[in-house]
């Protein structure tokens, strides 16, 4: 099976007036398709994505003897492919905000849907049903934040959720990813490509808040830091949350969680943020939800 | 003793000056600073110069146990002594104490000196013993550099070795510190950690250490794994 067939691609014209749940993915075939929502912009604001009825193995951050193999590839599979889905709709948010990049912002929302897409086919061919349910309750949280700064208008605390943070989550996990999915049908490639993309996007990101914030050092600071408030909260939350999965299959959580952290720390000095005062922010961030893990407690 | 500590020490004599909280967090300090200055004495003696009269002084502020035994931080602070003590090695005590729990007071005493809440007399306390760990904290990346060359040790491999225990241990004095804290002065254990890793990273990396792999160690620090 080709998993990097983009003709099964979904085609994400307009995301921006379509809420989270257009894409549909069928969990056999792992093929995406999509439905008319006809959601508006505003009505999808409000919108939580619709959870498979299962709040037990949602809710819970399973004990140690019951994490296993498949559980935490249908875990992680279903985070990677709905999180796809989301940043596929984020970007076209962003595009929504900014007529001038639209066209881009909407090739940048294709590539999303598209990772979507092979990480379903990829999963359906390993015989791995992604978590809906799980990847709702971890994306409830993140899409509320997106439809608040879309709701205000406001483009550059998109770009630094989406552009930043989220893509640094994705960078952390999917890199050491590429090193030991070889034992699995396909996805060694899915994840290469799909990392090889993802820094494309976080490249344009960075070169769009050089020049948006050069030479204005403290508005880029003081618009990350609102935005760590809750993004380094949401998204370290996810990542806290599958730490014993990725664990289980042979990554280490807290290598990804260092990643991540660093990862963001070094987009943050490249736009011009003091080392110091970023890893002190996105540090003091991360301590509580860290507490959290370490008492076995679910982040959200 | 600085004459800035026997200054700020003459402001709060007699010890009952002090309020219940100030007793418990100069008790605690004094416990903390007690223990390494007799490591740096008995087993790293390089760094025990600047700690001259710290003992001591704090000893006659705070020279009760009780406030620390019957408080909350009793059980994890006792353990992250106790980790800290089990060094006896110089090598391994300019990581444990040099690169790691000095740098937590140093932290510990500039932000409590910038929170509105804590009294003047315990602010002066700490405005003195901050250049003090400060002080500690320049001697030690050289003498690390040089004992990591001479064991032929790779930096991180043994800062990891060195520092593991005892980071595990400070973490879990977190809560601790928030609950017997946060209320009384608004002192944070997040603000403590995230300042602590902004000053300890770029040492390590001027120390030959890769900032991802100190980033993934002190993570897995504070996750607990």
């Amino acid at each position: 099976m080709d998993m990097l067939n983009d003709h099964d691609g979904i085609c994400v014209t307009d995301a921006g007036d379509r809420g989270y749940n257009h894409i549909a993915i069928s969990p056999s075939s792992g093929e995406m398709g999509t439905e008319a929502s006809g959601l508006s912009v505003a009505t999808s604001s409000r919108r939580r994505p619709q959870a498979t009825p299962s709040p037990d193995a949602a809710c819970r951050r399973p004990a140690a003897e019951e994490v296993n193999e498949k559980l935490s590839m249908e875990r992680i599979m279903g985070l990677a492919v709905f999180g796809e889905k989301v940043a596929a709709r984020t970007y076209a948010l962003m595009a929504d905000l900014r007529p001038e990049d639209a066209p881009l912002l909407r090739k940048f929302a294709q590539m999303e849907g598209r990772h979507g897409t092979w990480f379903a086919k990829a999963s359906a061919a390993n015989g791995f049903r992604p978590d809906r349910a799980f990847a709702d309750k971890e994306l409830g949280y993140l899409i509320a934040q997106v439809d608040d700064h879309h709701r205000a208008g406001d483009f550059d605390a998109l770009a630094v959720l989406q552009g930043f943070i989220v893509e640094c989550l994705a960078i952390s996990t999917y890199e050491p990813f590429v090193d030991i999915a070889r034992k699995w049908i396909g996805l060694e490639e899915v994840f290469a490509r799909v990392l090889e993309e993802e820094r494309y996007h976080v490249d344009w990101v960075t070169r769009y808040l050089r020049l948006r914030f050069f030479d204005r050092d403290a508005e880029f600071l003081a618009l990350v830091e609102r935005v760590n408030a809750q993004g380094v909260d949401c998204v370290g939350g996810t990542l806290m949350n599958i730490t014993d999965y990725l664990n289980c299959v042979g990554l280490s959580g807290a290598d990804c969680a260092g990643g991540m952290t660093d990862e963001y720390l070094k987009l943050l000095q490249r736009v011009g943020v003091d080392e110091r005062r970023a890893t002190k922010n996105v540090v003091s961030l991360f301590v509580p939800i860290t507490r959290k893990y370490r008492q076995g407690l679910q982040t959200k | 003793m600085s004459a800035q500590l026997a200054v700020a020490l003459e402001a709060v004599s007699p010890a009952d000056a002090l309020d219940a909280d100030e007793l418990l967090l100069w008790t605690t300090m004094r416990t903390f600073e007690v223990q390494a200055s007799a490591q740096y004495i008995a087993h790293a003696p390089r760094l025990a110069p600047p700690k001259a009269g710290v003992s001591a002084a704090l000893l006659r502020i705070a020279g009760d146990d009780r406030p620390l035994e019957e408080s909350v931080l009793a059980p994890t602070m006792k353990a992250l002594v106790g980790s800290a003590g089990e060094a006896r090695d110089e090598d391994v005590i300019l990581v444990v104490q040099g690169l790691v729990l000095e740098r937590v007071r140093q932290v510990v005493y500039a932000t409590l000196t910038g929170l509105p809440r804590v009294p003047e007399r315990s602010k002066a306390i700490a405005r003195s013993l901050e250049p003090v760990s400060a002080e500690i904290m320049a001697l030690v990346p050289p003498l690390f550099a040089a004992a990591c060359d001479a064991n032929g040790q790779k930096p991180f491999s043994f800062f990891v070795e060195a520092s593991d225990d005892v980071l595990h241990k400070l973490d879990a004095v977190g809560e601790g510190v928030d609950e017997a804290f946060g209320p009384c002065f608004g002192l944070r254990f997040a603000d403590i950690v995230g300042d602590f890793v902004a000053d300890l990273v770029p040492v390590c990396v001027g120390l030959g250490m890769e900032r991802r792999k100190v980033m993934a160690h002190l993570a897995g620090a504070l996750m607990g794994i």
